[in-house]
């Protein structure tokens, strides 16, 4: 794919501004004693709210200011993001598509590899970042695996229809999406769930991952009702004129009356059982609670602050599940505040935020480059095949796989060494006449934050070093070294957390 | 947070009040007997014991099963029997040989008394061997490794194949994860490594989630490269199949022909959900775990006399089936042990029927014999032994079935 739409060779000007403004820098981001000086107020917003800190976004922020640069993402439908469905038009045809033309194209292969590569585009290059963070969000909130059959079909009418149109919607409006979502009406067998007898896939799911939580005070004898509510939602057959969208049968319904969490449903009631039961667990307090505990561990840290959960979910319940309003709740507060690197980027977040940093040329076989990465990492998107999304927490990422394939990310990227991805040196560094200055200049443009003293000092030595086996440094020119010296910083402990 | 092993080894040593305390259960003192490696392989998804060991001599399960059930002994695509009750799915025929050779056992009517039906829950509470929940973050099988680490244990002690380890292995020390062999090795540019790495092992030092796991990352490329597993090619004919799981249960046996320490490993295999079409994911998925079993089994030959495989699942299926070609969540499932130390060549079971009066909930499989019995009696038998409420907490009542000699 061509990636090479973007101009970002700037200087490091735009970093001395920031540094300088001191506007929300805490008293002990100065302090380059600490084991890991924290990023600003301001960075750690960036590196939680985006896919990675451009110094477009760093120039944005310290403009605005957090609170109204905050404001200007939630509002996301103003952000022109035009010359980048522009280039996914020419790139990624397929995820235009509606059902009948997939149909037709049938090539299941092509349209999952270009959702996935639409995916991985826009992160890195939409405006919108904060929008696409909820996008990756949701769709891993519903995860849907992506080679389950016709999903791989699907998958791409779900990201596109139901997971987009609502990713900083309304929670019951997407999950109202999501119930009548072919993708997710498949991957969970609800398409074959019929009266007399029901299969409880979706029912379980959607109550244990989807809205209350396992603990959120449904019974077994629940998931069966809900289960009977929802026989007859199914899709249209491929043959008939709705192919692949989402169809009621009536006479696949369960018309019996049903009890679901003490609420009785009367008989009769066809497709509003389903609906109703959607608006039911939309409105539970135990949804509320499980939702923003989700969002908090994603944002803020892997053990929620239960103060801060508490507010959000009055917030949730308040705002009939408004996801702006949450997010506000959230990201302006203390706690969010408080927990600096307390949250380990993921391999997606760790790539994206890796590219958007050095700012390569990118070419079309890069896709490929970084999926084999993704893969390797274990986070290629719609590719976790248990319905409950890849985890949101440290332990399952920070692995030995984990660890060695982050740094060999690192290494080869910075070295220009993955196909069709090559990184303008002069205009990542720029005109250095010393090693303390290269250090300090690649630290502000990659890292976003102060150097502790002593790894500034051995970053200096490494860009120096004069080891006589070493051909390129006999010609005592550090310039040769700055390859290495960014893939070490990329690998290094400032660049793994946000 | 993890420890080193060094660290760890100080620690207990200082309260070693808790090694001192005297052992509930298991094998007399002063047994000299070095452990058997413990393979752990966990079929994630809930795996249907019913049609993988069919009862077939119980009529219910035809009644439950109308057109699911797996048919009779003798018919084509049917049953193969193992006795008068149970049989395999045709499936499980590559491992009919080690079955009758006895180095394969399976307990039936087999799980957890959870009542939990959530897979992620479920998985959670067998991987950490609890029955509900509680504060105990680590997994059984690193509760046994917490309790015989030395200073013989290297940084191979615990391995699983995969992207990450599995909450069965988390211990205080660290378990290396890997997805393949090939792939484990850096990529720091020529000439550059030395000084790279040592500038890693400085920048991670006293990083609170990443120090150990950058330390054992160096450590173990270069105990890999040293040893190189990839040489061992499979012995005695042995053809594991061409899937992750086949390659992932080869690599294992590599890592232990190479030597490396391999102490306790993980492997899972994921896709047992089989709410709908069941027939023709158990066609594919069944041959698959058992193919790789019986190629490790070949494999290691005459090393499975210090080896022991356990094959367990979060639950099992709903007796009956349902009206997509599957079947829901159920309770009780399967296990299955291999290995030369195995009382194979039988089915260990209490059949608790499958008559609407014998069912479990909402139509399940009864679990009448606890998992913990099974991997206690594994502990106990197979390896020096530990305290059984160390190993289990909360699980009394361990009588040993004879599962392992």
């Amino acid at each position: 794919m061509d990636l090479q739409q973007r101009s970002l060779a700037k200087k490091i000007a735009a970093f001395a501004t920031l540094a300088s403004s001191g506007a929300d820098r805490a008293a002990r981001t100065d302090n380059p004693d600490q084991p890991l000086p924290p990023p600003t107020a301001d960075i750690l917003t960036l590196s939680r709210c985006t896919f990675g800190i451009t110094e477009a976004l760093a120039r944005q922020i310290d403009r605005l200011g957090r609170e109204q640069w905050l404001r200007r993402q939630l509002d996301w439908n103003r952000i022109d993001d035009s010359p980048v469905e522009e280039q996914l038009h020419k790139q990624t045809p397929t995820i235009y598509m509606s059902e009948a033309e997939l149909a037709e194209l049938g090539n299941g292969f092509r349209v999952a590899s270009q959702l996935k590569q639409a995916t991985l585009f826009r992160a890195m290059f939409s405006p919108r970042q904060l929008y696409e963070v909820m996008v990756e969000f949701w769709n891993n909130h519903f995860s849907i695996y992506h080679r389950d059959g016709a999903v791989i079909l699907l998958k791409t009418l779900d990201d596109r229809d139901v997971i987009r149109p609502h990713a900083l919607g309304k929670f019951r409006d997407l999950l109202h999406a999501s119930s009548k979502s072919p993708a997710m009406l498949l991957y969970l067998d609800n398409h074959t769930n019929v009266a007399g007898t029901p299969n409880e896939n979706y029912a379980r799911e959607l109550m244990e991952l989807h809205t209350l939580g396992v603990d959120g005070g449904y019974t077994e004898t629940d998931v069966q009702e809900v289960a009977r509510c929802f026989t007859g939602w199914a899709i249209a057959d491929w043959r008939s004129e709705n192919k692949g969208k989402f169809q009621f049968y009536p006479n696949r319904h369960d018309q019996g009356a049903k009890t679901v969490l003490g609420r009785l449903i009367d008989p009769g009631g066809g497709i509003r059982d389903g609906e109703q039961v959607v608006d039911m667990l939309a409105a539970h307090p135990s949804t509320a609670r499980f939702i923003c505990t989700k969002l908090a561990r994603h944002f803020v840290s892997d053990q929620p602050p239960q103060t801060l959960v508490e507010r959000m979910s009055q917030v949730f319940l308040d705002t009939d599940g408004d996801i702006p309003s949450l997010l506000e709740e959230m990201i302006l507060s203390e706690e969010f505040l408080a927990t600096a690197d307390a949250k380990f980027k993921r391999p997606m977040e760790y790539l994206m935020s890796a590219l958007r940093c050095t700012n390569p040329t990118l070419e079309r076989q890069s896709y490929a480059s970084l999926g084999s990465y993704l893969y390797a990492l274990g986070q290629l998107p719609f590719e976790w095949g248990p319905p409950d999304g890849y985890p949101d927490t440290a332990g399952y990422w920070t692995s030995t796989n984990g660890v060695l394939n982050r740094w060999n990310f690192a290494s080869l990227l910075a070295g220009s060494r993955l196909p069709g991805i090559s990184i303008d040196y002069q205009g990542l560094a720029g005109d250095n006449r010393s090693a303390e200055e290269t250090v300090d200049s690649l630290a502000h443009r990659l890292l976003h934050r102060r150097l502790n003293r002593t790894h500034r000092e051995a970053f200096i030595r490494f860009l120096e070093d004069k080891d006589p086996e070493n051909r390129l440094a006999d010609q005592g020119d550090f310039q040769e070294r700055i390859p290495a010296l960014i893939g070490l910083m990329l690998s290094s402990p400032y660049f793994q957390y946000r | 947070m993890k420890l080193s092993r060094r660290k760890f080894l100080q620690l207990t040593a200082l309260g070693s009040a808790s090694l001192a305390a005297p052992r509930l259960a298991f094998s007399s003192e002063g047994n000299d007997r070095s452990d058997d490696i413990i393979i752990s392989i966990f079929l994630r998804g809930a795996a249907d014991g019913l049609n993988i060991v069919p009862p077939w001599g119980d009529p219910d399960y035809y009644r439950l099963r109308p057109n699911l059930a797996i048919s009779e002994p003798g018919d084509q695509d049917g049953t193969l029997a193992l006795d008068d009750l149970f049989g395999f799915h045709p499936g499980m025929v590559s491992l009919m040989p080690v079955y009758e050779q006895g180095d394969l056992a399976v307990i039936h009517a087999c799980g957890s008394p959870s009542p939990s039906h959530s897979h992620f829950e479920a998985q959670d509470l067998m991987e950490r061997g609890l029955e509900e929940n509680t504060n105990e973050f680590n997994g059984w099988l690193g509760r046994y490794l917490d309790y015989r680490m030395d200073d013989s244990f290297g940084v191979f002690h615990a391995v699983a194949m995969g992207i990450a380890p599995p909450r069965t292995l988390a211990h205080q020390a660290s378990s290396i994860a890997m997805p393949d062999i090939e792939s484990f090795t850096l990529q720091f540019p020529t000439g550059e490594e030395e000084k790279i790495r040592t500038l890693l092992k400085e920048l991670y030092s006293g990083d609170e989630m990443l120090d150990q796991a950058s330390r054992d990352t160096l450590a173990a490329v270069d105990e890999l490269a040293l040893a190189d597993p990839l040489r061992y090619a499979p012995e005695n004919g042995a053809q594991y199949p061409d899937s992750p799981f086949g390659r992932q249960m080869q690599a294992m046996g590599q890592l232990i022909r190479a030597d490396l320490g391999l102490r306790a490993g993980a492997l899972s295999l994921g896709g047992w959900d089989t709410h709908e079409g069941e027939a023709a994911t158990l066609e594919s998925l069944v041959p698959d775990l058992a193919g790789s079993l019986a190629a490790f089994h070949t494999d290691m030959g005459a090393d499975m006399n210090h080896i022991t495989v356990v094959v367990m699942t979060e639950f099992g299926r709903r007796a009956y089936e349902n009206g997509s070609a599957g079947t829901d969540h159920g309770h009780g499932s399967f296990m299955l042990a291999m290995g030369s130390n195995v009382n194979g060549g039988q089915v260990f079971h209490q059949w608790p029927g499958l008559k609407d009066e014998n069912l479990y909930g909402s139509g399940d499989l009864e679990v009448t014999t606890d998992y913990r019995q099974v991997l206690a009696e594994m502990i106990d038998r197979r390896t020096t032994g530990m305290p059984l409420d160390t190993l289990f907490p909360g699980f009394s009542g361990y009588s040993p079935l004879g599962i392992f000699s």
